[in-house]
This record gives structure tokens, C-alpha cells and sequence, in this order.
């Protein structure tokens, strides 16, 4: 026994030397490398798979799209597509493609990629598939630099949803295609190459992926275009979602930039390290109260209306640290989005005035209201609570329930255990005013947390469906800006709280970027463009 | 040694049963779970088309007992504990890149629990109602009654941000071409690379001691009432008679059979760290099995679920069986029934 504990003992005080001896040599970090932290790392660098926020991160930086965001308004301008026409019917959309572009293998971008990149990304059915699976009929290469999409129905979006699609180096992944697997004679369709590798023509390039954990970038040294030479040489992303070991690596300087939603008081706690600010970038989409507009007592539009007046927006928006008040449906930096409409603003008054006319006036405590809220979603518990304050305080009889994202997604799958009221954000999928207004609101899209309204409106369905189908922009948007007018005056589906603002905090003394001059991209994940990052 | 092959043997068929009752409830159970894992997977605008797809590929539109026996067949046959719908490829890959992750942050954590346990508790049963004692009673009631999270942070807080000593979580660069176990410090050990290996130690500390230090400071009062007890045996009041030198005694004739609570406890303490980690390894950034099995029981991936009540009941039953075996040799009176 003594043997024993003298051999544990000798172990032991191995270890401890060689943790202070090993420790010495810690290597030193290279002033070229962008370090950031993010509450949550891609799943996948397969742009056919991934439509996430922190997706579209790495996307924008990896890979390339026919068009490009323009930098003010968001609307696309050419990019890889020089130019393109569009037939009389708007279902022919042919592109004319740069020459000089080529992927990080050296291999020239064809017009044959962009053929296979959707409809690679269509038979997978995932990622921003949904946006073009219904539309695109299918892809004709006219010569090595023309391409055309014949679509199955005019589509007048078309061009804003060809962000989301991102053109990968057809033979890189044809050479990585496992022949066994879920794509029939397609193979694997270079998914598994694509889990951990990348195969774009971005300004960087993955040289490491860990899943859920981290992303290593680096600039692509075949890019065709410049990248400035104090765009960081590589950049690091990790996944980090406790609060307090970002604060520590803050303030240890250890990461230069914190991205993804923080809390209030962790925001205050990062800011007080020196040379540490934060900036402003509104995203596409909006914290909403989605009324059940199918069950009892909310499925009445003055029940709907006075829920509306209830809510003290601006104390919600302090909870969120100053967030700009929505200004209806749409997130007011989409393209056409409208604010020509009376909104509804807080007057417990009007609240009640709008509860007398309903037919629950004098049954209302009958109705008892179910408010969920995702659980571990930020301050929306703090919402909730403020919101079932004011509905008690007008006369509604409130039920908070803090749900699991997986219970919360499984409840709003049929309308009876879909709650009268859900808070969350929602986003846009592309970059117009059609593509929130048709998730939340049309008949074939309900079943989805995002609509946990079930509007199943004929008149809506109706508008929605002849807007998308306009391929005249000001006549969209002019149709865009009638259905906005008739959803808050007539329908009144959902609370409008403030539009959804990301707060990331950098070391200005580390590096300088379009957040912090004042001049946010549009495209929120624009800003992450990191050729555009200047090192100091 | 015959004896000690058959309880082995019979044992791991024990193991066998139990694991294969277990996977079978827990299928059970998770079709149980409200939510469509294929759908939480791919999102809510992927097509009903995609998902019904998948579901099928993966077996989850089959009767629950067909299902398992195809569970069952890919493990038996090709190691193959399904398709992680978090990470996107096999569970198997998963388990190959996590668990050894842990199992090396357990095995210093349980070098840290024996030998401070141990020590602690020999001096406080040594020192017995001395200001000694009553200081490491103090701080073993501290240690048993703060959870792990509470030393990580402020452990990390103390010797990483503060003093500097260590680092904020995370670890260590390895080239892949290095590793062989997927244990980081062991493949850079095998490597001969003992500075990576010393970073490598120095970015464990923390989260080992943090993880370990409940389990020390019940260890130390376990050995310290089992030394106590010893002490005042017969034999011992004899062997101090007799002229036996004290540290002797201490190391010889009081430390063995005070062991055979410890070591029993101390098995329980080792099997669990795995499950205990999982918050101590989010908050030092550490990308191990338990993070991994945290976030797939919260992404309802059916598949990874199964596999780590699976890797966590195997890695029980051996600590135990190991246990077993162990008291059985401190004290040959404890006869193994086989």
C-alpha cells in the first residue's frame, strides 16, 4: 500500500512540474488573427445545408452568389452576374457570368457550377432550398459564361433570393462525392467533403472546422479579386455561450470581438474593459407577440387590438438596451417594408375600450391567456412578465409559461396546443418584404414557430400570392405595402415589439470595421465580411 | 484468478443485458419526447418531402422494435450507432472525437480525487481533533456543499483572469497528424512532445479541479471516519505496543483496510464524473463527451442519445467491476460469488 500511494504520490508530482514547466512555453498569438467568440458556431460550411445567421457568417465570406447586396439599401447588384435579362412572362432569368472568377483551387467559376450548385442545393431540400424549390423548374447552361433559370411560375423576388444561393467548385466536391449515400446516383453529393471542408471562391477559405465548436478562415490566396493587406490573415470563431467565460476572455484580452445576442447586464459587464465599445447592426427581423388568431378569446380582433395597446413597448425596448420600435410587420431596413399606417402604441385606455366591443367583454376571465416564452431566449422571460402586467392590469387573466425550444416548435404544429400568445424573433429568409410576410402569415406555411398566429386568411393568400408574382419592383412594393395596411388595420395578428438589433462588441484597438464607423451593411452578415476588416 | 475471470465474465453478461435493456427503453422513451427530431433538425421551412426523406432513411417512420433490432444491427455488424442529427454524421465519429476528451479530464480528476482525498482524509483522522482537523473538516464541508460550476468560475476567475496562471478555458492547438487516442496530453506524450503536453496540462488543471473537488472533499471525509475507526482497532493499539514506528503503522496496517470504503465510494465518485462534467466543460470551453451529451439530449437526437446512455452505462459498469475487483484484493476476506 505504501508502494502504491508513493507511486500516486510521484505521479502526481510529475504532473504538477510538467504543468509549470510546460506552461512556460505558451506561444504567442499573431497580430494578424481575428479571434471572436460566438454564442453559436455554424452546423455545416455546406452552403445547400446551413441558412442560420451564423451560417451566413462563414457563407458570405467563403462563397459567392450571382448577385450581390447593395451596400445602402440591400437591393442586389451585380456580382459573379455582370448582367442578366428577363423574359416578358418572368419565368426565363438568363445571367451573363463574370470571366476572371475562380474558386480557391484555382479553377475557373462556369457556368456549369452555378447549374449544379442549385440543383444540388434542390435535391438536398435543405438550407435556403425551400426558397427555390418551388420556383426554379430547372438551370440551362447557354455556353460556359450564360446561364438561365427557367422558373415554374413568375417569381418577382427572384433576384433578392439569389443571395441565399451560393455557387460551389462543381469538380472539387464531384472529385470528394462519396458514391454511396442518400442521393441516389449523386452519391453523398459531396455533403460529407462539405461538413468540415469548403469548395467556394470567397475571399477566405475553412482551413479548420470543428463542429460546434470552432471555424478557422483563412484568406484565399487564389482570390480574383484584391483582399487589403490589413484584412486579417486568418480568423478564428468559437463557440462560446456562457456568459461569464466571455466576459473573462474579454477582459484577459484573449478574443478580440464578441458576437451573437448577450443579455443586458453582460453587454454593461464587457464594456467596462478598456478599448472594448460595441455597435449597432439591425437585422431583418422583428420580436413579435404572435396572437392564435383561431382560438378563443384572441381569435376576436378587438381582443387582438386591445392586447396591441397593452403593451408598453417602450419599456421593452429599455429591457433590450434601446432597440428601435418596429414600425409594423416588416423589419423597417427591408426592402418594402412600409410604415404608412397608424401603428398601435401603449394606452391601457384604448385596451380597454377595444376589450368592451369584443364579444368576450363580459366572459373575459373565462379565457384564461396562455403567454409562452423559449426558454434560455435572452431577456424575453422579462417581456412576458411585462406584457402578462399590462394584460392583468386591463383585465385579461394571464398564464406565463417559459417552454423548451423543442416543446415550443412541437406546440405550434396545430393550432389547439399552439398558445394564444408566443414570444420570439423572426427573421427574413431573403431580403424582401415578401419573404417575412409569406412565412408568418400564408395558409401553407403555418405549422411552423414562426406563425403561431394561423391566419389562414383567403384575402391575404391572395395578396401575398400576387405580389410575389409581380416582377415590376414598385408594383411589388406598392402590393407589399397593401397587405402591411391591411394586416395591422383590419387583422391585427401580431404585437410589433422593436426591430431585432445585434450588439456586437469588439477591441477597437485590435481592428476597425464598417460597425464601427457608423456604416452598417443592410445584410447583417455583410458586416462580417472580413477582407473589409482593417487591422491595426 | 480462475475466480477473478468468471466474475468477469459474468459480469460483463450482466453489462450486456443491462445495456441492451436500457438502449431499448430509451428508444421507447424519446419516441415518447413531444417533437420531431428530423424536423428540429432541418429547421421549420425545409419541406415535408425532405423530412418524411429523412425519417425514413433513418428508420424513425418503422415500429419501435424494428428500429432498434436496425440499431442494433449496424452496432454489432459495422460499429455504427446511427446518423447524429446535431452534428451531422455518425454518432460513432462523435463518440470517437468526445469521449476521449472526457475520459482523460476523469482520469486526472480521479488522480486528484485518490491522492488529495486520501491525504486529506489521513491527516484529518491523524490529527484528529486538532485545529488541523477541524481546518480540512471546514474546508471539506465547503468542498461537499458547493456545486462544481461554482469553483469553475471562480476558479477561473482567481487563477485565469487574475493571476494569470492559467488560461480562460479552451485548449491547445494539436497538429492532427499527432493524434492517435484522441486524448490530447496522451497523443502528445506518444508524440514525445512534452512542452505541448505540459500546455496541454496546464489548460485541464482547472476543470480537473473544479470537477474533482466535491468528490475530494467527500473522499476525505469518508477515509477520515474508516482511518478513525481503524485507529482504535485492537491490532493497532497492539502494533503501537509492540513498537511498531508510527509511520508505518499509518502506512501499513491502518491505510489498507481503511481503503475498502474509499475505494467503494471512490468507484461511485469516478463513474459519475463523466455526468458531472457537463457544465464544468462549458464553461472551460472544453469539447468533450459530456458537452456533447448535454447538447444532444437538448436537441432530442434520438441517435445520440441512445449512444450516450450507452458509452455512460458501459463506463459505470466497468468502473464498478474494477471496483469490485479491487476490494476483493485489498481484503481477500471479501469473497467475489461468482
Amino acid at each position: 500500500m505504501k508502494k502504491d500511494l508513493q507511486v500516486l504520490a510521484s505521479i502526481f508530482l510529475v504532473l504538477v512540474l510538467v504543468l509549470v514547466v510546460g506552461g512556460v512555453s505558451a506561444a504567442e498569438s499573431n497580430p494578424t488573427v481575428l479571434r471572436t467568440t460566438a454564442t453559436a458556431t455554424p452546423e455545416t460550411v455546406d452552403p445547400a445545408r446551413g441558412s442560420g445567421e451564423n451560417d451566413n457568417m462563414i457563407f458570405v465570406n467563403v462563397y459567392e452568389s450571382l448577385v450581390t447586396p447593395n451596400q445602402d439599401n440591400g437591393f442586389p447588384e451585380p456580382f459573379i452576374a455582370t448582367e442578366w435579362t428577363v423574359s416578358d412572362d418572368g419565368r426565363s432569368w438568363v445571367f451573363k457570368l463574370r470571366e476572371d472568377v475562380v474558386f480557391s483551387d484555382g479553377n475557373p467559376l462556369t457556368a456549369a457550377d452555378v447549374k449544379y450548385s442549385m440543383e444540388r442545393m434542390i435535391e438536398i431540400g435543405e438550407g435556403y432550398a425551400f426558397i427555390f424549390k418551388d420556383i426554379v423548374n430547372k438551370v440551362k447552361v447557354i455556353d460556359n459564361y450564360k446561364v438561365e433559370f427557367v422558373l415554374k411560375i413568375p417569381f418577382g423576388p427572384f433576384l433578392s433570393t439569389l443571395d441565399c444561393f451560393k455557387i460551389v467548385n462543381k469538380k472539387l466536391l464531384e472529385a470528394n462525392t462519396l458514391s454511396e449515400g442518400r442521393f441516389g446516383a449523386n452519391g453523398d453529393y459531396g455533403t460529407g467533403y462539405l461538413l468540415t471542408n469548403s469548395a467556394g471562391s470567397g475571399p477566405y477559405v475553412v482551413t479548420e472546422f470543428k463542429i460546434r465548436q470552432s471555424v478557422q478562415l483563412e484568406k484565399n490566396a487564389n482570390y480574383w479579386r484584391e483582399i487589403p493587406a490589413q484584412a486579417p490573415d486568418q480568423v478564428l470563431i468559437t463557440q462560446v455561450r456562457e456568459p461569464s467565460t466571455t466576459k473573462m476572455l474579454i477582459a484577459n484580452g484573449d478574443v478580440d470581438m464578441v458576437h451573437g445576442h448577450q443579455t443586458k447586464e453582460t453587454l454593461q459587464a464587457l464594456l467596462k474593459n478598456e478599448g472594448i465599445i460595441h455597435g449597432n447592426a439591425s437585422e431583418f427581423g422583428l420580436n413579435y407577440f404572435m396572437i392564435n388568431t383561431k382560438k378563443p378569446p384572441t381569435d376576436d380582433v378587438h381582443i387582438r387590438k386591445a392586447i396591441s395597446y397593452a403593451t408598453n413597448y417602450e419599456l421593452m425596448n429599455e429591457i433590450f438596451g434601446g432597440m428601435p420600435k418596429a414600425q409594423g410587420p416588416v423589419p423597417p431596413t427591408l426592402w418594402g417594408a412600409s410604415s404608412n399606417f397608424d401603428n398601435y402604441y401603449y394606452n391601457p385606455e384604448k385596451a380597454k375600450a377595444a376589450i368592451a366591443q369584443s364579444k368576450y367583454a363580459d366572459t373575459l376571465k373565462d379565457y384564461p391567456l396562455d403567454l409562452a416564452y423559449i426558454q434560455g431566449n435572452g431577456d424575453t422571460d422579462k417581456l412576458a412578465m411585462v406584457l402578462a402586467h399590462d394584460l392583468q392590469a386591463v383585465g385579461f387573466s394571464v398564464k406565463i409559461n417559459e417552454v423548451p425550444w423543442v416543446l415550443f416548435c412541437n406546440n405550434q404544429k396545430v393550432i389547439e396546443t399552439s398558445p394564444h400568445i408566443t414570444n420570439a424573433f423572426c427573421t427574413a429568409n431573403y431580403l424582401e418584404a415578401g419573404s417575412i410576410l409569406e412565412f408568418k402569415y400564408a395558409s401553407w406555411t403555418t405549422g411552423n414557430w414562426n406563425q403561431n398566429e394561423w391566419l389562414l386568411d383567403d384575402k391575404f393568400d391572395t395578396m401575398i400570392l400576387e405580389a410575389l408574382g409581380t416582377i415590376d419592383a414598385d408594383a411589388r412594393k406598392q402590393k407589399y405595402e397593401d397587405i402591411q395596411k391591411y394586416l395591422v388595420n383590419e387583422v391585427v395578428p401580431s404585437v410589433y415589439t422593436f426591430v431585432s438589433v445585434l450588439k456586437p462588441v469588439w477591441n477597437s484597438d485590435v481592428f476597425s470595421w464598417r460597425i464601427g464607423q457608423g456604416k452598417p451593411h443592410p445584410i447583417v452578415e455583410y458586416n462580417y465580411y472580413y477582407a473589409d476588416f482593417a487591422m491595426k | 484468478m480462475r475466480l477473478a475471470y468468471l466474475l468477469v465474465l459474468k459480469r460483463l453478461i450482466h453489462i450486456l443485458v443491462v445495456l441492451l435493456v436500457l438502449s431499448f427503453v430509451i428508444f421507447a422513451f424519446i419516441r415518447l419526447i413531444p417533437g420531431d427530431p428530423v424536423r428540429i433538425s432541418l429547421g421549420p421551412m425545409v419541406s415535408e418531402e425532405t423530412v418524411q426523406k429523412m425519417r425514413s432513411e433513418l428508420y424513425f417512420d418503422r415500429p419501435l422494435v424494428i428500429q432498434y433490432a436496425h440499431w442494433l444491427k449496424g452496432i454489432v455488424t459495422k460499429g455504427d450507432f446511427g446518423l447524429s442529427l446535431y452534428t451531422h454524421r455518425p454518432v460513432s465519429a462523435d463518440i470517437a472525437e468526445y469521449l476521449p476528451k472526457s475520459l482523460e479530464l476523469a482520469l486526472y480528476s480521479g488522480i486528484m480525487i485518490l491522492v488529495m482525498g486520501v491525504l486529506l482524509g489521513t491527516i484529518s483522522a491523524i490529527f484528529k481533533n486538532t485545529w488541523l482537523d477541524n481546518l480540512v473538516r471546514f474546508i471539506s464541508y465547503l468542498g461537499v456543499v458547493t456545486p462544481p460550476y461554482a469553483f469553475g468560475v471562480f476558479f477561473m476567475l482567481l487563477f485565469g483572469y487574475i493571476l494569470k496562471w492559467f488560461p480562460i478555458g479552451g485548449m491547445p492547438k494539436i497538429d492532427p497528424a499527432m493524434t492517435r487516442t484522441g486524448m490530447l496530453g496522451l497523443d502528445a506524450l506518444l508524440a514525445g512532445d512534452f512542452a505541448l503536453y505540459g500546455q496541454i496540462l496546464k489548460y485541464m488543471f482547472l476543470p480537473a479541479l473544479s470537477l474533482s473537488l466535491n468528490s475530494i472533499a467527500y473522499q476525505a471525509r469518508i477515509h477520515r471516519s474508516s482511518m478513525i475507526e481503524n485507529i482504535n482497532a485492537d491490532y493497532i493499539q497492539f502494533a503501537e505496543v509492540a513498537g511498531v514506528k508510527r509511520i508505518r503503522l499509518i502506512m501499513k496496517h491502518m491505510m489498507k483496510p481503511s481503503f475498502i470504503p474509499t475505494f467503494t465510494i471512490y468507484g461511485l465518485q469516478v463513474g459519475a464524473l463523466l455526468g458531472n462534467a457537463f457544465i464544468i466543460e462549458v464553461i472551460f470551453r472544453y469539447a468533450g463527451f459530456s458537452q456533447y451529451s448535454l447538447n444532444v439530449i437538448m436537441n432530442k437526437d434520438p441517435y445520440g442519445i441512445v449512444a450516450i446512455t450507452f458509452i455512460f452505462g458501459i463506463v459505470f459498469a466497468i468502473v464498478n467491476m474494477l471496483i469490485d475487483l479491487g476490494v476483493s484484493k485489498l481484503d481477500p476476506r471479501i469473497s467475489l460469488e461468482v
